[in-house]
C-alpha cells in the first residue's frame, strides 16, 4: 500500500457536483419550523421517503433505547442522589485540580505517542516493501522511492522521539503532585467533602477521567460514585484499582457503590474499547 | 449566530471536501450527494441556532450517510456504483468498504481531509485515543486487503 494520503487522494479524481440548487430546493420544499438539533434529524411534518423514514425510525429507536438505559441505570442504588457538590477550596482540592490537569496532559501525550508509533510502523513496512520489490539492482526510479520512504521513516522516528520526550517530561510533574497530595492525607477536614464523587468520562481535554472531589465520605454501606459517560458513541468502563466494576453504554450515567473499602486511596479510571497497550494514567481518590 | 448566506459560504468552502469524504465513506455518488444536500438543507433551516456551521454540517452529513448505508438498497445498485466511478477510485473505495463504518470514517477524515484527531473525535463522538486506535487498525487492515498490488 502506498502512502495512505496519496492513495486515498485518488477519490479526489471524482468531480463533485454543485449541490447548492438541490439544497435550495430541499429548503424551499420543507415547511417552516425546521429542526434545531442534528441529533433530532429530519423535518417536522415533512413527507418521508423510504430513506428518511428509515433514518427517523432509527433515530427514534435510538432515543428510546437511550432513555430506557438511562432510566435503568438511574433506578439502581443509590439513584436518588442529588448532584454532587464541588467541595470548597482546601489545599487538597487545589492540588487535586492541578493533578487532574497534569494527568490529562500526560494522557494526551501518551495518545500522541501511540499514534506516532503506529505511523512509524507503517512507514517502516512501506520501506521494507519497496526495498524488497526493488531487489538487488534497483532502477533510478526505485532508488528515489526508497529514498523518499527512508525520509518518511526518519521524519516519523523524529516525531516519535519528541513525543516520548514529552511523556517523560510530564511524568515527574505528575509524580510531584501525587507526593504533594500524599502529604495532605488523611484529610484533617474530611467532613467538608461530599458523600458522592462524580466521575466524568469525558472528551474535554482529550478523553479523560475527571473526579469532582479528591475525597469522598463513605456511608455505612460503602462509597458512592456517580459515573457519567459523556461520549455519545463510546462505551466506557469504570475501573477501580485495575478492575472493571461497571460498564456504561454511550451517554449514560450510573450510580455505583464501592462497598467494604477501608479508609484510604483507590485508583479510578475511565477506559474505552482500546487495545491493552493503551495504559491510561489513573486518578487517585481518598475514601474517608 | 448564522444565516442562510453564511451556510452557502460554508458550502462553497467545504462542500467539495465533504462530498469526497462521503464518496469515500459510502462508495456511492448518489448517497454522497444526498447526504451533503440534506445536511446543508437542514443547516439552512436551523441556521439561526448553529454556532459552528461547518462542524455541524460535517456531523449531520456523516449521520445521514450512515443511516443511508444501513438502509437496504434495490438489487443491482452495486454494479451501477462501480460503473459510475473513475477507475482509479474504484479499488480504493472497494477496499474501504471492507472496513467497519467507524474505522472507515476515521481513516477518511484523517487521510483524505487532513483533520486532526481531536476534531475527528469530536465529530464522531468518540475519545481521541479511540480515533488513534481506529486509524491504526484501518491502516493495518487496508494493507492486508491491498497487499502489494497497489503503489
Amino acid at each position: 500500500m502506498a502512502d495512505p494520503r496519496e492513495w486515498i487522494s485518488r477519490v479526489k479524481a471524482e468531480t463533485p457536483p454543485d449541490l447548492w440548487s438541490e439544497v435550495q430546493e430541499r429548503t424551499d420544499s420543507a415547511p417552516s419550523g425546521r429542526v434545531t438539533s442534528p441529533a433530532l434529524g429530519g423535518w417536522p411534518g415533512r413527507p418521508a421517503g423510504p430513506r428518511h423514514a428509515a433514518l427517523m425510525t432509527g433515530v427514534a429507536a435510538g432515543i428510546l433505547a437511550l432513555m430506557l438505559v438511562a432510566v435503568g441505570l438511574r433506578s439502581g442504588p443509590p439513584g436518588d442522589e442529588p448532584p454532587t457538590p464541588t467541595p470548597e477550596p482546601t489545599p487538597l482540592v487545589g492540588v487535586h485540580r492541578q493533578l487532574e490537569r497534569a494527568l490529562s496532559d500526560l494522557w494526551i501525550a501518551e495518545t500522541n505517542r501511540f499514534l506516532l508509533r503506529s505511523e512509524l510502523e507503517a512507514a517502516q513496512d512501506e520501506l521494507t516493501r519497496i526495498v524488497e520489490d526493488a531487489g538487488a539492482t534497483p532502477t533510478d526510479a526505485e532508488r528515489r522511492r526508497i529514498e523518499a520512504a527512508q525520509q518518511a521513516v526518519d521524519a516519523n522516528a523524529r516525531s516519535l522521539h519528541a513525543a516520548r520526550a514529552e511523556v517523560e517530561h510530564l511524568r515527574p510533574g505528575v509524580e510531584q503532585l501525587r507526593e504533594l497530595r500524599a502529604g495532605l492525607l488523611p484529610p484533617p477536614d474530611a467532613q467538608v467533602y461530599p458523600e458522592v464523587v462524580t466521575v466524568r468520562c469525558t472528551g474535554d481535554g482529550e478523553g479523560g477521567t475527571h473526579l469532582s472531589t479528591p475525597v469522598v465520605r463513605a456511608r455505612a454501606d460503602g462509597a458512592r460514585v456517580r459515573v457519567v459517560n459523556l461520549f455519545p458513541n463510546e462505551r466506557a468502563y469504570f475501573v477501580v484499582d485495575g478492575v472493571v466494576v461497571h460498564e456504561l453504554p454511550p451517554a449514560t450515567t450510573a450510580d455505583v457503590v464501592l462497598p467494604g473499602r477501608p479508609s484510604g486511596d483507590v485508583e479510578i479510571l475511565c477506559t474505552y474499547d482500546e487495545p491493552p497497550e493503551f495504559s491510561r494514567p489513573s486518578h487517585p481518590l481518598w475514601i474517608s | 449566530m448564522t444565516d442562510a448566506s453564511e451556510i452557502e459560504r460554508v458550502y462553497r468552502e467545504v462542500g467539495d471536501r465533504l462530498w469526497w469524504a462521503l464518496l469515500a465513506y459510502t462508495g456511492d455518488r448518489e448517497l454522497a450527494s444526498d447526504a451533503v444536500a440534506e445536511a446543508f438543507a437542514r443547516a439552512v433551516g436551523a441556521a439561526d441556532t448553529i454556532r459552528d456551521p461547518a462542524a455541524w454540517v460535517w456531523r449531520v452529513a456523516f449521520r445521514v450517510a450512515t443511516a443511508s448505508l444501513r438502509t437496504p438498497k434495490p438489487t443491482g445498485r452495486e454494479a451501477e456504483e462501480s460503473y459510475e466511478l473513475e477507475e482509479g477510485a474504484i479499488d480504493v473505495i472497494q477496499a474501504l468498504k471492507r472496513l467497519p463504518d467507524r474505522q472507515r470514517a476515521v481513516f477518511i477524515l484523517f487521510y483524505l481531509d487532513d483533520q486532526p484527531t481531536a476534531w475527528i473525535a469530536e465529530l464522531l463522538g468518540m475519545a481521541p485515543a479511540t480515533v488513534s486506535v481506529h486509524l491504526h487498525r484501518a491502516r493495518r487492515r487496508l494493507r492486508e486487503i491491498l497487499g502489494d498490488d497497489d503503489g
